[in-house]
């Protein structure tokens, strides 16, 4: 399993990014996925950057794996404050311009581009893994 | 991201390329709220050389949206590739805003 550890900072998004995409890269069988593993790593570590450690410095973690053929497993770990995005309420994507919300939609896109998702909050650390399958 | 506005017949044209990540947006946010600021009000948005956007390029978008709006102007948005196409529809703005084939049918139809 693929690991790497960065300062949970937005120039540390582009070096992830990368490291994936080349993990998944490796593998060969796997570009059809790499558009969803894109958006869903983006979505995830964004978060993890503006919210996790208010006001203070930390890292976050991110594991590649494939579990099997055409599959892909990404899995993002932080060290701030608990949040479990599962439990965020979805969006209404009903409302006309003027009552649309600004936000929310990320992790609404992250429950649609992975085939599995799962959080836990374990040693002192948030963690979630997304399951990606063609 | 690549971008670039300019004015044609009574529209004026944002062609925005590469990706719309939360790196990016801000960029694409900025220059069109200049845009408005500067006149403009009717937008065609061309997407055709955009390969990625996530949900801060939508951020973005509804933001101007909203401004432009409430300018009395439009923004639409034409020649969506597949990925930013499956991203404008699973987060409702395919609805929300017009989105055209090909910047020629905006141009014509609009």
């Amino acid at each position: 399993m693929a690991t790497l550890r960065l300062p949970a900072r937005l120039e540390s998004y582009e070096p992830f990014r990368s490291f994936v995409v080349a993990q998944m890269e490796r593998e060969g069988s796997l570009g059809e996925l790499i558009p969803k593993v894109d958006l869903v790593l983006e979505e995830v570590l964004i978060n993890v950057i503006n919210y996790a450690y208010p006001g203070g410095e930390g890292e976050i973690e991110v594991q590649c794996e494939t579990p099997g053929p055409r599959k892909f497993r990404v899995t993002v770990r932080d060290w701030g404050a608990p949040f479990n995005p599962l439990e965020q309420a979805d969006p209404d994507l009903t409302t006309d311009i003027d009552s649309r919300q600004v936000g929310g939609v990320g992790i609404y896109l992250v429950k649609h581009m992975t085939s599995r998702l799962s959080y836990e909050y374990t040693n002192g650390g948030n963690v979630l893994t997304a399951w990606f399958e063609e | 991201m690549d971008l670039n506005g300019f004015k044609q017949d009574r529209f004026f044209i944002v062609k925005v390329g590469g990706r719309m990540d939360a790196v990016t947006a801000p960029e694409f946010e900025k220059s069109c709220l200049e845009w408005i600021v500067q006149g403009e009000s009717t937008f065609i948005v061309d997407l055709k050389d955009l390969e990625y956007m996530s949900s801060a390029g939508l951020r973005s978008i509804l933001v101007v949206g909203k401004k432009v709006k409430s300018a009395g102007g439009a923004l639409s948005f034409c020649s969506l590739t597949p990925n930013v196409e499956h991203v404008f529809s699973i987060s409702g703005f395919g609805s929300m805003f017009k989105v055209l084939d090909s910047l020629e049918t905006a141009l014509h139809s609009l």
